[in-house]
């Protein structure tokens, strides 16, 4: 999913980071401390010197590029799914792993503490029929093997969630986590549903004007995954389908894009759609906007801002944040012959974990008939809490 | 009106009461002696609870909710057990630590402790790590993407006068990097330390990828799993309850010996208690005959004088429990310096009130004081109202006391040496040693009368009547100055016994270095130096201008079952060096070393698991257990809980290990200035390496000896004061009895000049019999202090040096505080017409 251009996840980082430190201080969580501060402290928010750039398409290799990329500032390893059980209770989740380098990678320090790598995971679980969504953060450095990622056997883990490769091959995978305080679980098989997409240009996706501001980029849009999971006191034998998104890159910040909002959806029909839209300050859509249709035999096809629309429908005000989130959209493919309605599982899936932004899971309805046709996964980005 | 009804003991109370007030100077020397004792014990208890209690407060903070810690015994963990607990324990709440002391430039002389943790796993145990000063998270995050940069506590940062931003230069570890100021946290007040990024403190200590300790929550269910586990692997999981059980253990000889020290000062308080007690006791005896006659009954009299102890007791502990607090509150810096030297765990310097402490002394007074008054009680009750009007009668009972105080030093002494020949409890050494004293000090009165009775036949023979006539009179009067002598001999004793054993004890400790650390220039090598940097590392070592030879070492913890103690793997320089010191010749345990499987222990780990030379000690390496067979043993000071020493060719080839941790590097003859700054130009772009100067680390180790005996010293000087109050109360008691005496040489004609003359003679006399009984007696004590106390306690072996100044001080502090004492005495026996003292008594 390239829902955000790396900046904006280091811009997240920061942010997380701070809250972290926020949340010890007691001092009141509403108050966020000033970006550029936590930039400045962090250092290199403007030097990219040093750093890998992205600059021409092709360069993607796999199995090799499931590993992690040092050289470049930021990545992530983004999983995303809905789940559901044998009585057709249904369930979603993101594990995301992030990898972010505070400064430019010189040779490998001797102290695995010197080294710039900073490791951060999300993990979430909505319960839909519970009407319930509980999400916790984690971050790491690489000493001790305590968080790390590596290519051959693919593995990528912070403390004990993973998702490990079972054998030589990428997939079968084994996706785990758990997290005492939220009470919840996961423990997931994922097996091959269809072959990686790179996105973008051959996998090299452009996130403003600028040549090098970009990222790679490559997705497995569908992984039937089965396994279980646990949401407080009841464990659940489920399954259902896993959506990746890999990407890696080093970009500047411009006052490009305020915000984003991307999708992934999983359709009956076998299809499997992403969209995403950058919006400026006046919440207009910027032309980097792009995405993919992934027909169900894995053939994908590229979609630019002309060829999709997306329209709020309705929205939802946060009782904590008191932020008015877009929680249902009418996405329109005209030359795919789409009209979809995404709709939030559960309106509150806002995730105040550092930087604010809603994560969740969706029901895909026709447009024409209204009858559900698949689920995916939503996230919004950039949308400032109401001032009291 | 009604008229009062007044019972006997009122009766016999209002004449102490009278007697006391008649006599001030008595009474405040007496009160003075038992709130002195009273308030040593207090003052070393407090000050040792204080520590204790501030050693937890520091590692609080990093603590937060942690439930267990883990540890290797004696040594670091490697980090990589951190991701075992997170990932395959699935204990994320696990937080690593680093935990050493250095010094800052701004402050040499003493140590901080550096906390180093990962901040980012900080908050998982909700620590007080994100708790800076500041409004922003900026510090803690600093922490991280700073090289250097550190939080202080409040009280530290107001210590050395630095804020946010300042930069502190460090002479301990040796100057790797700067360290700046990125922020302030406010912890318990008085607590100081640094806090640090992991990073930050493995690159200053020279240890990547090495912990301390490994803070943790583990649930119930999964402990006795992981504890298992992680023994097998040399790890120990302790639960935060047993870190401070560890604490109490690791310093409990250091507070066994505070404690009998300051009990020390409590039996001379005590034997102050019985000379005063026994004093009043004589001195009313035609009162107590008196009363006897009116129909006072014995146990009346009896407890009048328990009860008059008693109340002397309680001012006495009042003022005692009063002056302790502030004395302890002063000493509660200096042990918890001494605790943060000679145990590396960080203490604050916070003081606080306990209330055990305070009843443990008073009890201890109160008890010493009945004893006291126990025996002059008894005399009092058995006076016989006829008897009590005579004096020889007295003196009579006395002399014939004499013989059975004998006895007494006898049996105290015998059951002493017996109690200290066959424990090997450091409780039971001390309970020896007080019944050591306890006989010399029965067995005091006798001496002098000895002494004075030499004296005086020098005197005839010299043909010198005064001098005979004053060692005569102050024969006869010893019977009853005696306790005030003996507490005075005791005082004096302590004085010199602790003043040799320091003494013994620096000077051992400057021998040791000299011999261990020999070289001229210390050169510490990180263990990470990577192949190439090692190369390059050893290629210019061997460059170094006026280089005569150089030893080689590496220091790990013994990796065995419960490895307390430390292995050095060591590659001596056979003709540039002098270590080991041992009673084994050099050349031979070196050869010994290097011709197979064999080590040297040093005398705590030889006492500790009871190895002789020739014994073997088995060790786990990684190829499995290996017997190494005892060469020698040898005198090491750095660690109390022991050190095996070992060929580093041998160690090379059982541990696997190749690294270096320290380089000696010994000049030729003059040029040991050249070298060092040599080696500083040659090494300076290797990170981490540290160039020291091998002289200011001796000098280094001296300091932190001076330091750590200045507690003792504390004791000394008090042990001394005590000296002087007794020496008071004797001179008193000395005067009282010679009344008599001097009013008839003054009717028979000798001037005022003359009798204080005989007066000064006289009170000399005693100071310096008092002192010359104390010199063996302080010797024994030493001898007992160096060859019993140390050994159980720390397993260290000294020399026994009698300092010849410190005898000699401890002579003309008993004579000069003798003579002193007499002057005030006799000016009053002289201010007076000679009929008032020819009257008196």
């Amino acid at each position: 999913m390239m829902r955000q251009p790396p900046v904006v996840v280091f811009a997240r980082l920061l942010a997380t980071l701070a809250v972290l430190i926020w949340v010890t201080t007691a001092v009141s969580q509403s108050e966020r401390p000033p970006l550029t501060e936590l930039s400045d402290v962090l250092g290199s928010a403007a030097g990219l010197e040093g750093y890998k750039r992205a600059l021409l398409p092709g360069e993607i290799q796999l199995p090799r590029d499931h590993g992690p990329h040092p050289d470049y500032q930021s990545e992530w390893w983004y999983f995303t799914g809905n789940l559901e059980t044998e009585d057709d209770a249904e369930f979603g989740f993101q594990l995301t792993f992030f990898r972010y380098a505070t400064r430019a990678p010189g040779p490998t320090p001797a102290n695995a503490w010197e080294s710039p790598q900073i490791y951060m995971a999300h993990f979430a679980i909505t319960d839909i029929a519970g009407d319930e969504h509980r999400v916790v953060q984690r971050f790491a450095r690489p000493a001790g093997e305590v968080a790390g990622a590596r290519s051959e056997p693919f593995a990528v883990w912070l403390d004990d969630w993973s998702a490990e490769s079972l054998s030589e091959d990428f997939l079968p995978q084994r996706l785990r986590a758990h997290d005492a305080a939220t009470d919840i679980a996961l423990d997931l098989i994922l097996r091959d549903g269809k072959p990686a997409v790179l996105q973008g240009d051959a996998g090299l996706s452009a996130k403003g004007p600028d040549a090098g501001n970009a990222s790679w980029y490559y997705s497995k849009t569908r992984m039937p995954a089965d396994g279980t999971l646990r949401f407080g006191a009841h464990e659940h034998a489920v399954r259902g389908l896993v959506w990746l998104d890999r990407e890696w890159g080093t970009s500047a910040l411009g006052d490009y894009a305020t915000g984003w909002d991307w999708v992934g959806l999983q359709l009956q029909d076998g299809r499997d759609l992403m969209l995403y839209q950058l919006r400026d300050a006046t919440g207009a859509a910027l032309p980097e906007s792009s995405g993919s249709l992934v027909d169900a035999q894995g053939v994908r096809r590229a979609l630019t801002d002309s060829d999709f629309t997306m329209h709020p429908l309705d929205y939802w005000t946060s009782p904590a944040t008191g932020t008015r989130w877009p929680t249902a959209w009418r996405i329109d493919v005209p030359n795919a012959g789409l009209e979809l309605y995404a709709e939030a599982a559960v309106a509150d899936q806002e995730q105040a974990l550092a930087i604010l932004y809603w994560e969740g899971s969706v029901n895909v309805l026709d447009g024409r008939g209204g009858e559900r046709v698949g689920r995916g996964y939503l996230e919004m980005t950039g949308y400032e809490p109401d001032s009291p | 009106m009604s008229i009062r009804r007044v019972s006997g003991l009122d009766l016999l109370l209002a004449g102490g009461w009278r007697f006391y007030r008649q006599h001030p100077g008595q009474l405040l020397l007496t009160i003075a002696g038992i709130a002195l004792g009273v308030a040593t014990v207090v003052a070393i208890d407090l000050a040792a609870h204080s520590a204790r209690q501030a050693f937890d407060a520091t590692t609080q903070l990093l603590r937060g909710q942690a439930t267990h810690y883990l540890e290797r015994p004696g040594g670091y963990i490697n980090e990589s057990v951190l991701g075992e607990l997170r990932r395959q324990w699935r204990l994320p709440a696990s937080v690593p630590v680093l935990e050493r002391s250095l010094r800052f430039a701004r402050q040499p002389g003493r140590s901080v402790t550096m906390l180093a943790t990962d901040p980012l796993a900080a908050t998982r145990l909700n620590t007080g790590l994100g708790n800076t000063e500041s409004t922003s998270a900026r510090p803690t995050l600093e922490l991280m993407a700073e090289p250097g940069s550190v939080l202080l506590t409040n009280a530290l940062a107001r210590e050395l006068d630095v804020g946010a931003g300042d930069q502190l230069a460090l002479i301990e570890p040796a100057d790797v990097m700067r360290l700046t100021v990125a922020g302030l946290l406010p912890a318990e007040e008085g607590a100081r330390f640094v806090v640090a990024d992991l990073a930050t403190a493995q690159r200053l200590f020279g240890r990547p990828g090495e912990l301390s300790r490994i803070d943790l929550q583990v649930p119930t269910a999964q402990e006795a799993r992981l504890a298992t586990a992680m023994a097998s692997r040399g790890l120990r999981l302790q639960t935060v309850a047993q870190r401070l059980g560890q604490f109490d253990g690791m310093t409990r000889s250091f507070r066994i010996n505070l404690q009998a020290l300051s009990l020390l000062a409590l039996l001379v308080g005590a034997f102050l208690v019985y000379s005063t007690v026994s004093f009043t006791v004589v001195r009313r005896r035609a009162t107590f005959g008196l009363l006897r006659a009116l129909g006072a009954s014995r146990p009346l009299i009896y407890a009048q004088v328990v009860l008059e102890a008693l109340c002397l007791a309680a001012v006495g502990c009042l003022l005692g429990v009063l002056f302790g607090g502030v004395l302890g509150a002063g000493l509660v810096d200096l042990v918890s310096r001494t605790i943060g030297d000679l145990y590396l765990r960080s203490a604050v310097d916070k003081f606080g009130w306990s209330a055990f402490a305070v009843f443990k002394a008073v009890g201890v007074a109160s008890a010493a004081c009945l004893l006291a008054a126990f025996l002059p009680a008894r005399e009092a009750s058995q006076t016989t109202p006829h008897s009590g009007m005579q004096r020889a009668s007295l003196e009579r009972r006395r002399l014939k006391q004499l013989p059975l105080q004998v006895g007494g030093a006898c049996a105290c002494g015998l059951g002493g040496a017996l109690v200290l020949a066959n424990t090997s409890a450091l409780e039971y050494a001390f309970a020896g040693i007080f019944l050591v004293l306890v006989a010399a000090a029965l067995l005091t009165p006798a001496l002098l009368i000895v002494m004075t009775q030499a004296v005086a036949a020098v005197g005839d023979r010299a043909d010198g009547f005064w001098l005979a006539y004053a060692a005569r009179s102050l024969a006869a009067s010893l019977s009853r100055t005696g306790p005030s002598a003996a507490a005075l001999m005791i005082a004096v004793a302590a004085f010199t016994g602790i003043g040799v054993m320091i003494g013994s004890f620096r000077a051992s400790v400057d021998d040791w270095l000299n011999y261990s650390v020999d070289a001229d220039v210390l050169i510490r090598v990180p263990t990470a130096l990577n192949p190439s940097e090692s190369e390059e590392f050893w290629a210019r070592l061997t460059t170094l201008e006026g280089l005569a030879g150089a030893t080689l070492s590496r220091r790990t913890a013994l990796p065995d079952g419960d490895g307390l103690a430390g292995l050095l793997a060591i590659q001596s320089h056979p003709q540039a060096g002098r270590w080991p010191k041992s009673e084994t010749p050099r050349d031979q345990i070196l050869a010994q070393l290097s011709s197979g499987d064999t080590i040297i222990v040093s005398e705590p780990l030889a006492q500790k698991r009871g190895l002789a030379v020739g014994d073997q000690l088995n060790l786990l390496t990684p190829g499995g257990t290996v017997a190494f067979t005892v060469a020698a043993q040898f005198i090491d000071y750095t660690s109390e809980l022991g050190l095996a020493a070992m060929d580093l060719s041998v160690y090379r080839r059982h541990f696997a290990d190749q690294r270096i941790d320290t380089v000696s590097l010994h000049a030729e003859r003059g040029q040991s200035e050249a070298l060092l700054a040599d080696a500083r130009t040659a090494l300076a772009d290797f990170a981490g390496v540290q160039v020291a100067d091998a002289g200011l680390l001796r000098g280094f180790v001296l300091q932190i000896f001076d330091r750590t005996f200045t507690i003792t010293e504390v004791l000394r000087t008090i042990a001394g004061l005590v000296a002087v109050m007794a020496i008071f109360n004797a001179l008193q008691a000395q005067r009282l009895e010679t009344r008599r005496e001097t009013g008839l040489l003054r009717a028979g004609g000798l001037t005022a000049r003359s009798v204080t003359a005989i007066s000064l003679l006289q009170t000399g006399l005693l100071g310096l019999g008092a002192g010359l009984v104390a010199l063996p007696v302080g010797l024994t004590l030493a001898w007992l202090l160096i060859f019993v106390v140390n050994r159980l306690a720390f397993g260290w072996s000294m020399m026994f040096l009698p300092q010849p100044g410190v005898l000699l001080q401890s002579l003309v502090l008993a004579t000069a505080a003798g003579i002193a004492a007499g002057w005030w005495p006799a000016r009053a026996q002289v201010s007076q017409p000679p009929a008032v003292d020819l009257r008196a008594a």
